[in-house]
């Protein structure tokens, strides 16, 4: 029983209706990209384009499905309703009045600085403010969820924690551990800039400051993704989930680990002393151990699910499990994508190989298979699990959502792999220009260029079939829908192993503390220094 | 035909060969591949700056 049922599902519609949004921008700068003579198509569209693809997906549509999705499991798994539901819903529409602010700045021109927001691009106030306020309503989200959860703690002395919660308050605590980087940014740098109370802004220090936010943003985005695979996807299977303990390691790796990373997006910067940076690669080669377990403990409950189904060789239980129901296969093949991603990403953070696919078409390349498909596909499946039981409503068109994981999947393998192949040919990112001002070595980009193109128009057909799909079922899906919320079992049970792993509190200690001993010092060292701040600029 | 859910795990279950497999041939590409672009792309490129 989910008390808090009206206030998820607001938090899932608001997610919904961003990615569609965003799904649009994304399928124009695509096609503008491949040097098609679209209606409107100018620099200033193009770049608004990027912006509003990049916010609405990677900050809105990411956290109120986040958002959502963390109301429902506390509820259900500590079978209690939320504490300070009313603050939930003030978080809410603060988040969503920050989204609005945001997105007017942006689709009226006045923010095209793209979802990075470097200075010395300088966006209209209501961006930066809108951009606040929606961290501060996750705040809200993240306070109500730890108050719940502690009164249950109170209650229940002892007890294990659902490890379904034991992930989302490792997102919890990330998030709480990384924004204060980019609150900082925002209150002390952007806003009195964009206000005019500043005349200059120091962009080495905002970057620092973007990036100890921005780089566990990613782990706010994959770690409840992780949940699903985790306490979901294993029962969708049919299965069970291989290891409790492992999974709990996991989360708390994550606690520990995500944000003493964030130089390794600042490898080119000046201004930043190279031991430090290399202290940030060291962390987030640690940080790949993580998802290592979880491709293994997950695969492995597939296995396990195969094999309950009476699968005795090496492979054949990968022919039992339900390729054609959307809740598993878009996480199967969200886990495929991302393993290519991970590969991606060590080259991405190696110390001197970053100069190679710095600022190229690698990047997008990326990060469109880590957060464009390991969390956005795994959001799709989430959405359609969770919508039919939120709504009461069967889901509607069927034969859509069992397709549409397959056409994404098509679609980001077309459009990465061809990014990722452009990108070690030099060709740099965010880039207008389809011929780079004439330039003669951007012909030999240009066949990529197409396929990216291609991957494009799949992957919008694949978002439109979600969109089909989810206004389907809210709209007019067949009422009186009833399914209980239920998490897959452990192959055995947690009971008292590992439990080291609940102290919450320690791991948040020691991922204070390494926070502190990554930035600390450097931000110390970068205000002593004297610096030259810039004026701002607007292009568009 | 099905196996029972209720029974507890057998040594099939405890012990996923496949998995092991599929993970260690994805470790071995990761490697593999990773070395690949550091001697093949990357080194060949030169430094940076002249």
């Amino acid at each position: 029983m989910i008390a808090s049922r009206r206030l998820a599902l607001a938090n899932f519609w608001v997610g919904i209706g961003a990615f569609g949004i965003a799904s649009v921008m994304a399928l124009m700068q695509a096609l503008s990209r491949a040097d098609l003579d679209l209606p409107w198509r100018t620099p200033g569209m193009y770049y608004m384009s990027v912006t509003a693809h990049g916010v609405l997906m990677a900050l809105v549509f990411t956290t109120f499905i986040i958002m959502g999705f963390g109301y429902v499991v506390t509820e259900r798994t500590l079978e209690r309703a939320l504490v300070g539901r009313q603050v939930a819903w003030v978080g809410f529409w603060v988040a969503l009045a920050g989204t609005a602010a945001a997105a007017v700045a942006i689709l009226t021109g006045n923010a095209s600085i793209l979802y990075t927001f470097y200075p010395p691009l300088m966006a209209h106030p209501a961006f930066y403010i809108g951009a606040t306020l929606l961290v501060v309503g996750s705040w809200l989200w993240c306070g109500v969820i730890l108050r719940t959860w502690l009164a249950w703690k109170k209650d229940n002395p002892g007890a294990r924690i659902p490890l379904p919660l034991v992930g989302m308050l490792a997102a919890i605590f990330v998030w709480l551990l990384a924004t204060p980087g980019v609150a900082a940014e925002m209150l002390f740098q952007l806003i009195p800039w964009s206000l005019g109370l500043k005349e200059t802004v120091d962009p080495v220090l905002a970057r620092t400051l973007f990036w100890w936010f921005g780089h566990p943003l990613v782990y706010f985005w994959l770690i409840p993704a992780y949940v699903v695979w985790y306490t979901v996807t294993p029962r969708v299977a049919g299965g069970k989930l291989f290891s409790d303990p492992l999974a709990r390691l996991v989360f708390v790796l994550f606690i520990v680990l995500s944000t003493p990373v964030g130089f390794h997006h600042q490898l080119l910067d000046p201004g930043i002393p190279a031991g430090w940076k290399f202290f940030h690669t060291m962390n987030t080669e640690l940080i790949l151990f993580p998802s290592f377990v979880t491709a293994f403990t997950v695969v492995a409950s597939f296995e396990v699910a195969g094999r309950m189904k009476g699968a005795t060789g090496w492979f054949d239980w990968l022919e039992k499990l339900p390729w054609g129901n959307p809740q598993f296969s878009s996480v199967a093949l969200a886990m495929l994508i991302f393993a290519i991603g991970g590969f991606g990403g060590a080259i991405n953070a190696a110390f001197g190989m970053n100069a190679m696919v710095h600022n190229t078409a690698w990047i997008q390349g990326h990060f469109h298979l880590t957060v464009g498909t390991a969390t956005a596909l795994t959001f799709m499946g989430l959405c359609y699990w969770l919508i039919p039981i939120l709504t009461k409503r069967e889901l509607e068109l069927g034969l859509l959502a069992r397709v549409q994981p397959y056409i994404w999947f098509m679609g980001m393998l077309l459009f990465s792999v061809s990014n990722h192949l452009t990108g070690l040919q030099g060709m740099p990112r965010r880039v207008y220009e389809f011929d780079y001002g004439g330039s003669p070595i951007a012909q030999e980009w240009a066949a990529g260029t197409g396929i990216s193109a291609l991957g494009g128009v799949f992957l919008f057909v694949s978002a439109a079939c979600f969109m089909a799909v989810m206004l389907g079922t809210g709209l007019a899906g067949k009422k009186g829908y009833e399914e209980d919320i239920e998490f897959a079992e452990p192959l055995e049970p947690a009971g008292d192993k590992a439990r080291i792993l609940d102290k919450m509190w320690l791991w948040v200690t020691i991922g204070v503390v390494l926070v502190m001993a990554a930035y600390a010092v450097p931000i110390i060292q970068h205000i002593m220094m004297d610096t030259f701040g810039s004026t701002g600029f607007r292009l568009f | 035909m099905d196996a029972d859910p209720s029974a507890p795990p057998g040594d099939s279950l405890r012990h996923p060969k496949g998995t092991l497999a599929i993970i260690g041939i994805y470790g071995l590409l990761f490697v593999v591949g990773w070395l690949v672009i550091y001697f093949f792309v990357f080194l060949p490129r030169g430094p940076l700056t002249q």
